[in-house]
Parts: C-alpha cells; structure tokens; sequence
C-alpha cells in the first residue's frame, strides 16, 4: 500500500513533462475538486454532517484574496490565508447555529444552503465587490501575484492543495479526533455517554473543512482570472463539492480523490464532446445518474469496494475472509471476572464519603410526572439495585443523573461535583458512565473500535487507548469478536459491548441500565459473574433490572420505584417481603389474596 | 415610502402566494407521508411549465386549461420516480434519500436543458395582458386566476385527504406507518399514490405560472429551495402550513422587493428561514417532537 502511495506520486510528479497543456488542465481540475472534496470529507464525510453550502467558503475565501489584492495590493499568497481564516470564522458561525441548536438531517443541509445563497445575493447585492458581475483580475503573469504564464505550476500547486488536506484528513483519521468524529457520525448520544464533547469536535471538523476550502476559493480565482457570485457561492459549485467524496466513499481518506479522477474527466470530456453540441447539460446528466447508481448500488462509495476486492484479490489463496478469528464456539468463553482494573484501586482513594447523591429529583413530561421528588444516594463500592415496574421512571432517572435529560428540580452530586446543567460527555469524564438499555453500538466499527472510543476519555493517544481497550474486550468476553463489525453481533454480545465501552472509560460509578434484558438463563449467569467482577475491582455500580433473580443476587441494597416515587428501600430481603412493593407489581388484589 | 407601491406589493404577493401554497403542499403531503424530501421538487415544476409551453405552441391549448394535463402527466412521473427509486432507500438513513433525490434534480434539470436550451421561456396566454384596477391598485388577472385555482386546488386536494378512503388511508400511512400495515393497507401504493399527488400539485402550479415567470431549466433549483423554505416555516407535513407558508413568503418576498430592492427579495426569505430553524424549527404550524 505504502509503495504504490510512493509510486503514484512519482508518476503525478513527473506527468506534467509528457502531457499536453490540455491534460494538464484536466489533471489540475481533478487535483482541485478532489482538494475540495477532501476539505468536504472531513465535516461531511467523518463527522457524518451533510453541508450543502461548501461553496459559500469558496466564495469567502476568492473575494477576500481577490479583494485584499485588488485594493490593498496584497499577495495572494498571504491573502489566501486571510480568506480561509473568514471562511473558517463563517464556517464556525454556521456550525455553532446548527450543532448548537440540534438541526440534523435536511435540516441542517437547508441551514448551510440558506447561508449560502445569503452570501451569494448579499455578494451579488454589493458594488464594491463587483455586484452580479463579480470581480476580474488582470493578468501580469508574476508568480508572487499567484500568476503563472505555465499552466505545470498550477497543476503542481493544485497537487500540493490536494495532498495537504489529504495529510491533514490522515492525520485527523488515526488520532482521538477522527475516531470521535466517526462515533458522533455512527451514534451522537452514545459517543456523549462516553465521554465525547460532540459540540466540540463537530466545530474544529467544521473549522478545518471550512478553512482548507476557504484556500481553494483563492486558488478558483486566481486560476479563472474571475470570481462571479453565481459561480463561487452557487448550489451547483456546492453539488460539484459533495458528489465526488458521496460517488469515491464519504469518510474514507482516499474516497474524494477516486471520486474526482472518476467524475473530473467524466464531465470534461461530456463538456468537451456534448456540450459543443449545444447539450449543454449532459455532463450533469451523467452526474445524477451516477448520484442514484451510487446510492442503490453502492451507497459507501466507490472506494471501500475497491479496497475489498483488492483485499480479497491478495487472501483469497490463503484463507479467504470469510472466516474471521472468531469461532462460534469460542464465544460463550468467559473472561477471568477476578481481576482488576488497570488502574490500581490507589490511584483512586475511597473517600468515606457518599458517592453519589440526588436530592428532590423530578422531571415530568407534559402530563406525566415521570420522576417526582427522588432522592437517591450511592456509597463508595456500593452495588445499588434499582427496580420499579414499567414506567416507574428508572430509565428516566438514568438519564438524569448522566446528563441526557435536565431535571425540572432537584440536585445531584457526585463526588462532591453538582452534576446538573453538565453535558452527558463532562458527566462521563468525572467518573460516572452508562449503558443504554436499548443498546446503541456503533455498528460499522469493530468491537474493538466500538471500546477504543470509550478508552480514549482516559487514554488520548490512539495507540495505548487500543491497548486499554482491548484489555476490556477480553475482560468482557468478547475477546474473539474483537475484529467482528459490532452491527453483526448477537443480542447477548451487543449487551456485553455495551458494558465493555461504558467500563472502559474506567467510571467510579457505572449505571447499568437492564444489560441482561432479553438474554436467557445460560447467557445470564456469566454477566452477572461479569458485573461482580466489575464490582470487586472497585466500581460502584447502580443497576436497573427486572430480572429479579439478578438484582437479588447482586445488590447490597435496593430502591425500589413506581410512579416516579420510591416506595421502597431496604436489603433484598426486605424488599422482597415488602407488602407496597408486591402490591406495585401484582395489584393490591394480589396482596390481599396472597397468604401472608 | 408611497403607501400604493406597499399595497400593489401586498396584493400582488398575496395573489402569487396562491403557487407558493400549492408547490408547497405538495412538499408537504411527500414528506409527511414517507419523511422523504424531494429534492426534485422545483425541477418537478419546471417540467411542469415546459409541458404547458408545449401545449401552448404545439396544440393551441391555454396553460389555464392544459393545467390538468400537466398536473395528470406528473402524477405518472411522481408515481414512477417512488416505485423506482425511492421505494428501494425508504429505510435508509436520511443522508441516501437527500443524495438519491438530488440525483433526480440533478437529471430532471438538465433534461430540460438539453431538450429546451437554456434561454428564459414564457408561455403567452389570452389573459396574460388583462388587468383590472381596484382603486389605486391594479390586479394583474393572470395572477387572479392562477391564484383562484391554486387555492381550489388546494382546497380539493384537503377534501380528497379528508372524505375520501384513499385521502383516509394516505393520512393513515402518515400517522403510523405500521399501524396502517397492520390494518392492511397496502403501503407501498399509498406511497406511490402521495408521491404522485405531490408531483401532480407541481405540475399544476408549474402550469399555472408558466404564463407569469419566465423560466429556464435552472429555475427548477431556485424553485425547490423556495418550496423547502415554506415547509419549514410553515411546519413540515403540515398542509395548513404550507398553505399559510407559501402566502407568508410570497408576501415577504414580494414586500422584500418593495422596501429593499428586488434583487435582495430572496434575502428576506432565507432570513426568516434561518430564525424559524433556529427558535422553532417544527414551523409555525407543524408538531413539536423531541
């Protein structure tokens, strides 16, 4: 793989010496879209958020170069940066309103595209800026204006635009911040529960998309001689953005590159052959119809199958992949449950004081009071079951105390840290994680990649994160799956994720929330074995679980809920005997048939 | 600021917001049936407004009546497009759908620029000259009758949604898509059924403004983008919205052109799209959901 990197770039280095001027052209268009469409890639593709209004960056970066040299004689070569920096200020402005007020989906695709058009008709709007007929630069052919009488100094410029932001998309793929942003891209609420600031990371990957196109705008302009607002905000610019990473594999490193050798000569030479007579859109005919192949057939892009038929092209005399490490019989194996976390239980000294307390909690939904004035507290090393019929509240009062929900009253605190108003991610990071009960893995990565995320809030650098996670993966038994895609796992499997990511954020206090839901007697046993060990190793725990069996076997104590109340709180035998307790879940009949 | 100019403004929005109200319900009654956007909305209308022009030069017949053919022709291509297309990426994530639609668009637009050429076109039609003052101010009759009928339209498509079996069925499918599976409604048709309705409103109001706004092939971009606007302020799926929403706009845009200058009318638009996505991103009359 390294050596066919090394290969292509020699042969890109030394074409523009056996090309004609007009390949060249093409071979600068298709370094420039896959430049932007690798700065595209890395808020549309990793962090999974649709931006349809890419060219507004182009626009704002063209105009400032072009207008900082026009008017204040500026080079181009500082006025570019100049320009990206406005362009990454409007892409911070955007991102702020969208991430911060939730929009998602075609949502946000309408937020990016009305700020967009908003620029291009302000822009069109403006007569210093040249008003609809945009701005014309003169040619004087000097290099320190960005001018070059030989078309090879823009295909090398072009060249070095489209390996530095493939250099800066590698670089943001293998650290903590690529993988954060292909779990907010999978599950937002789950990379929250697991410590990751999803605000944060969606603006710097906002940030650095917008500044490296706002780069681009200088290059477009400086290249064409003309900046037109109609071209340089336009939606058809935007779609020109997003179709070549979409068709090469959105999210991957190379995706936006394939996409442009595939479609750049595709719609120069429909422009070149077709457009001439007089079909003036066939090239964007070619384009749609592309657009939809690719989502029926191909929806991850056109990269990812490449690299799986190259990779099946070399194993196939081996072993073939289709038998991955993980043998069915090896699955029910259960990890060694004695053991202890790696961080020694000095790193962390039991304070004599009470973990964690909530005071008054309450939260109603419209005519539901779902929580009503709880008050619930866990010691240092406690394991605390919390139980209620359906809709007694218990799932609600989870997400309350991890930050997903906001109380209407009442206070928490944990560790001596009021805990309300923070974010689920901050609430992670000082020690208390969760699960959810309807499991939420981030089903195209690997077990492994699924507990790496929730490693790296203790562990930034990648490598040892892997190392912590894989510890975790083979404490939970899954140690055999490690590989496997966690959208294949079976239920019980998807239970033991599940622990395994919230565990290895390494919490003081973990809340599990109904891990053995749905699993049957011989798949219980080892989680609960599993939880113990948990336990022994110096995590609190509080449990939701309707599996009686389980909570009376592992609590030390138990609050007992129904309607958002506590009714009840004892040891397992006192609340196995407690009349209000049978009573909320049998009925009072019940009681007062029942012998005594 | 002349007080005529400002009511000749309001009048005229008012009178065009009839097209608006039904571009957009048609948006509206897609996305609410099957939560997919059609990106492909205003390319929709611009074929709409060729197929009109067609009939006007071809076979003598008025946009005012060739309406029907028109709104009958994209009905066919709604229903083609969801059994052939949209139907396959129903449960896939949102991102597929918009892509999938905005290949559509991206088809649609420029099949119309091949088969039409890119200069602007407007259809000539009898009452396209006829005006009618009302005092100070003058009602543009094209405009009266395109706004008569969009609105009848309107009022039509509510009462087939309402007292009709299949209108029952398609709000059904709406309301709860395995609900209505489970009663045995065949779904899939119903899908097919609203996408068609929803292509036929456009075609109906391409049809009917084909004799006011000149168009061209990437007419069908600005069109769409303007329905999106509507639906959300309006709420999206919500009919009674769309049908407030596309006069909202209509008399936004056109006051817009009064108090800025036309070219900023769109500016006024997108404004108040922004502050609708932001503070009450369900629309003014859509339901909140969490």
């Amino acid at each position: 793989m390294r050596w066919a990197g090394v290969a292509a770039l020699a042969v890109l280095l030394t074409l523009p010496a056996v090309l004609n001027s007009y390949a060249v052209t093409i071979f600068i268009l298709i370094f420039f879209y896959g430049f932007l469409g690798q700065a595209w890639n890395i808020v549309g593709g990793y962090a999974g958020q649709l931006s349809a209004g890419h060219a507004a960056f182009v626009g704002v970066g063209g105009y400032t170069a072009a207008m900082l040299s026009i008017e204040a004689g500026l080079m181009p070569w500082v006025g570019m940066f100049v320009g990206a920096a406005l362009a990454a200020l409007l892409g911070a402005i955007i991102g702020y309103l969208g991430f911060r007020f939730g929009l998602r989906g075609f949502y946000f695709v309408l937020l990016t595209v009305a700020f967009a058009e908003i620029c291009r008709i302000a822009v069109s709007n403006i007569d210093a800026l040249g008003g609809p007929l945009g701005l014309y630069i003169t040619f004087t052919g000097d290099p320190r204006q960005f001018q070059f009488r030989d078309g090879r100094v823009y295909y090398y410029i072009a060249l070095a635009l489209m390996l530095s932001a493939t250099a800066t998309a590698w670089a943001i793929e293998r650290r903590r911040f690529g993988i954060y942003l292909a779990a907010i891209r999978e599950d937002e609420a789950a990379a929250e529960a697991l410590g990751v600031n999803a605000l944060k990371y969606k603006m710097l990957a906002m940030v650095v998309s917008s500044f490296l196109t706002g780069l681009g705008g200088t290059f477009y302009a400086f290249y064409l001689f003309s900046l037109q607002p109609n071209t340089l905000f336009g939606i058809p610019l935007s779609v020109e953005i997003i179709i070549r990473p979409i068709v090469g594999g959105a999210g991957t490193l190379l995706g936006p590159i394939l996409g442009s050798f595939i479609l750049t000569p595709l719609a120069e030479l429909s422009r070149l052959y077709l457009g001439q007579g007089g079909l003036h859109g066939a090239h964007l005919i070619a384009y749609g119809v592309l657009l939809i192949g690719v989502v029926l057939f191909l929806p991850e892009g056109a990269y990812p199958r490449l690299r799986r038929v190259l990779q099946r092209s070399r194993l196939a005399p081996v072993s073939g992949p289709s038998h991955p490490k993980g043998c069915p019989q090896e699955r029910s194996r259960v990890a060694p449950v004695s053991g202890h976390l790696r961080s020694e239980p000095g790193s962390r000294p039991p304070l004599q004081k009470t973990l964690l307390v909530a005071r008054g909690l309450s939260k109603r939904f419209g005519g539901l009071q779902a929580v009503a004035g709880l008050d619930l507290a866990v010691e240092h090393g406690e394991m605390l079951g919390l139980i209620g019929p359906n809709g007694a509240g218990k799932t609600t009062v989870f997400n309350l105390l991890s930050g997903f929900l906001t109380p209407d009253a009442g206070e928490v605190s944990f560790r001596d840290r009021a805990l309300v108003g923070l974010p689920p991610h901050a609430i992670c990071r000082l020690g208390l994680a969760r699960t959810f009960q309807l499991v939420r893995p981030f089903p195209r990565m690997s077990v492994l990649e699924n507990v790496r995320v929730g490693a790296l809030a203790r562990h930034p650098q990648a490598l040892e994160a892997r190392a912590r996670a894989r510890d975790v993966v083979e404490r939970v038994g899954l140690g055999a799956r490690a590989h496997v895609t966690a959208g294949t796992l079976t239920l019980a499997e998807r239970k033991r994720l599940e622990l395994g990511r919230a565990l290895a954020t390494e919490p003081t206090l973990l809340l599990l929330d109904e891990v053995m839901a749905g699993l049957n007697p011989t798949e219980i046993e080892p989680i609960i074995r599993l939880i113990r060990g948990i336990h022994a190793s110096g995590v609190s725990i509080l449990l939701i679980e309707h599996n009686m069996r389980a909570v009376m076997a592992l609590s030390q104590r138990i609050v007992v809920l129904s309607f958002g109340e506590k009714i009840a709180e004892g040891t397992p035998a006192d609340i196995a005997n407690h009349p209000k307790v049978v009573e909320a879940y049998l009925g009072d009949e019940y009681v007062r048939a029942a012998p005594a | 600021m002349d007080l005529t100019l400002v009511l000749q403004g309001l009048l005229s929005g008012l009178l065009f917001g009839g097209v608006y109200s039904l571009m957009a319900v048609g948006l509206t009654l897609i996305f609410g049936v099957m939560r997919v956007v059609n990106f492909a909305h205003g390319d929709m209308m611009v074929w709409g407004m060729y197929l009109s022009y067609l009939l006007a030069t071809r076979a003598g017949i008025d946009p005012y009546l060739s309406f029907v053919v028109c709104a009958a022709a994209l009905f066919a291509l709604g229903l083609l497009v969801q059994h052939g297309l949209v139907d396959r990426v129903i449960d896939a994530p949102h991102e597929m759908q918009i892509l999938l639609m905005l290949g559509v668009a991206l088809v649609l637009e420029n099949l119309a620029l091949v088969a039409f050429g890119p200069e602007p076109t407007r259809v000539r039609s009898p009452l396209g000259a006829a005006t009618l003052w009302l005092g100070p101010v003058f009602v543009d009759i094209a405009r009266l009758v395109t706004f008569v009928v969009a609105v009848l339209l309107t009022a039509a498509l509510s009462l087939f949604l309402y007292r009709t079996d299949l209108g029952r069925t398609i709000r059904a499918a709406a309301d709860n898509t395995y609900g209505a599976l489970v009663v045995g409604i065949d779904v899939r048709r119903v899908y097919a059924v609203a996408f068609g309705v929803g292509a036929a409103c456009v075609g109906a109001a391409g049809a009917l403004v084909s004799s006011i706004l000149p168009f061209q092939p990437p007419t069908g971009l600005s069109l769409s983008v303007t329905s999106f606007n509507i639906v959300i302020i309006g709420g999206m799926g919500s009919l009674l919205g769309a049908l407030i929403g596309g006069l909202l706009v209509s008399v936004a845009e056109s006051l817009g052109a009064v108090f800025l200058k036309p070219s900023l009318k769109e500016l006024v638009s997108f404004s108040l799209l922004i502050v609708i996505l932001l503070f009450r991103p369900a629309g003014l009359f859509g339901k909140r959901t969490s």
